[in-house]
């Protein structure tokens, strides 16, 4: 069964329409990669996903279950974790709390509990600290738990944000543009450590980018998509060889010749 | 030492609006300036409860905090899902149109005139006990999972709600607990001065308590203590100029907008672990490594 399936989800902003009739099914495990140039519509496919948006048309399921049209933070619950192009973590709070917002969400201790620092409420937060120290350990920051995350150098930062996700248990995990400001070193150490949590964590990932190295490097299967609509899809060498994906990438040869002309 | 005492016992009243004010604006990122109208909500509330139908003191503080917590919750519902400056804008409509309300409440409220006759109740240990019991209890949910993901709302409303918050219902908790402050604010006011008037809880009052917690830093629950304590004895210690009291506030603000935008404190904390740490280093090293402890949980 597919964990997550769009079946012609489209979205309009008034008369622009930003993604159009776009179907991908994605299977438990897999790593797919969704690329484009800028303005292709690839995070408006994310904040539809995640349900920052809702579709204009058609339906959006995650492991069978219709999720389009849910409140982000529900989405969130069922499953489906995310990171953003540029970063959005809490800057003002250390590694180990960023994590422990959603290692908390199991936590039921009331409010009561917490306000009276009840057995309950401690024996939650120690749980809660104790699973955060350990996600931060598997993914390398354990012994950064305790640093602010503004202060944490830039790298580290993509890092946790990941790691973030990660806390949700989440059974998709969609990343936005992970590679974004690094240096081609940096990028490939990113690769790894996209293969690395995905055997450890058994998470099915989908992520944009625009470092080819990393898409091409690691994904099973990439999608392009161009002005809101998908125009190739395919293993990395296919998709390396489509001319619609040159083209899109590229341009024309003979309409370059035409503009500037006009110009 | 009666008027020493009094002035102790206005700065504990204020304290408790404070503490929920930080909360909310230092905490939660949400401004308001209409929480004098949940402090009188709970003024009235414990006033008509205590003293007309002749109910305990207890009684009246839960259920003014009951009842400005409640008011909270219909006032919220609407709101709390407006960002930043419109959820302070409806929050300050809120606060006026209460103040109106009351002022025409006729016999129930006394009107303009005033509600006279309510019993004498807070006494000074009554009021410390009451503000130390509330700071307790407010340091406790702060450094609990609320604690957090209300901090986390202040950071990034968009990643909070990626990361499973229900940030609509958590705001709306967050401005709950912190109205319910306010309300016993007003229970114990209105049983120290045994006097009401609405015109006590005009937007002058809201404006006192979002600016002593901007100056005490926001996102620090000592430093709006501290602030609290600071703004609430200085205008009675120049008490010849009492009038120029909103001119100090404002002075007080933009100085502190100007010279230290981060607040008295900024979002450092005071804590019993960081006072026990400070004396325990011998001085020399204490002013090489710069002294202090942050709050940590």
């Amino acid at each position: 069964m597919a964990v997550l399936e769009l079946s012609g989800v489209t979205k309009r902003f008034g008369g622009l329409t930003a993604v159009s009739d776009f179907n991908i099914a994605i299977q438990e495990g897999e790593l797919v990669g969704l690329i484009g140039p800028n303005g292709a519509g690839k995070t408006t496919v994310f904040n539809l996903i995640t349900g920052m948006y809702a579709p204009t048309s058609g339906t959006i399921e995650f492991l069978g279950e219709r999720v389009d049209g849910k409140k982000p933070f529900e989405i969130a619950r069922r499953g489906i974790a995310r990171t953003f192009q540029n970063l959005r973590l809490f800057k003002s709070l250390t590694a180990l709390q960023n994590v422990a917002i959603a290692r908390q969400l199991e936590s039921r201790y009331s409010f009561f509990d917490a306000a009276f620092r009840t057995r309950a409420f401690r024996a939650e937060e120690k749980r809660v600290i104790k699973d955060s120290l350990e996600l931060l350990e598997l993914v390398g920051l354990g012994d950064k738990a305790y640093e602010k995350a503004k202060n944490l150098p830039y790298g580290y930062q993509r890092k946790l944000e990941i790691a973030r996700a990660l806390s949700l248990n989440p059974k998709l995990l969609l990343l936005d543009e992970p590679a974004a400001g690094m240096n081609p070193e940096e990028s490939l150490s990113l690769m790894d450590f996209i293969e690395d949590i995905q055997e450890k964590f058994g998470v099915t990932i989908f992520l944009i980018e625009h470092h080819m190295e990393v898409v091409m490097g690691i994904c099973d299967r990439i999608v392009v998509l161009n002005f809101g609509c998908t125009i190739a899809e395919g293993t990395p060498l296919e998709v390396q060889e489509n001319e619609e994906v040159i083209k899109a990438y590229l341009g024309e040869v003979q309409n370059d010749n035409e503009s500037n002309a006009q110009g | 030492m009666a008027y020493i005492q009094g002035v102790m016992i206005i700065i504990c009243v204020n304290l408790m609006g404070v503490l929920g004010v930080s909360l909310l604006t230092g905490f939660t990122g949400m401004f308001s300036f209409g929480h004098a109208a949940y402090m009188a909500l709970g003024a009235y509330t414990s006033a008509i409860l205590v003293g007309r139908l002749g109910m305990p003191f207890v009684v009246g503080l839960l259920a003014a905090a009951a009842f400005a917590a409640l008011a909270s919750v219909i006032i919220g519902y609407p709101t709390v899902r407006l960002v930043g400056d419109y959820f302070a804008i409806a929050a300050l409509g809120f606060g006026e149109a209460t103040r109106l309300i009351l002022d025409n409440g006729g016999s129930l409220t006394g009107g303009a005139r005033g509600f006279v006759g309510v019993p004498k109740h807070t006494t000074l240990p009554i009021a410390i006990l009451i503000v130390v019991l509330g700071a307790i209890l407010m340091r406790n949910i702060i450094n609990s999972r609320f604690g957090r993901s209300f901090v986390a709302i202040r950071e990034d409303k968009l990643a909070a709600e990626a990361m499973g918050i229900n940030t609509a219902r958590l705001r709306m908790l967050s401005l709950a607990i912190s109205a319910a402050y306010a309300g016993v604010a007003g229970s114990m006011f209105a049983h120290y001065l045994t006097f009401l008037q609405p015109v006590m809880f005009d937007i002058n009052k809201s404006t006192e308590f979002a600016a002593t917690v901007v100056f005490g830093g926001l996102g620090s629950m000592t430093g709006s203590i501290i602030a609290c304590i600071i703004l609430t004895s200085i205008p009675e210690i120049f008490r010849p100029f009492y009038l120029w009291r909103m001119v100090f506030y404002g002075l007080a603000l933009v100085t502190t907008i100007v010279l230290r935008p981060q607040g008295l404190l900024g979002s450092f904390e005071i804590t019993f672990e960081g006072i026990r740490r400070f004396f325990a280093t011998p001085f020399r090293r204490r002013v090489s490594a710069g002294g202090g402890a942050r709050w940590q949980s």
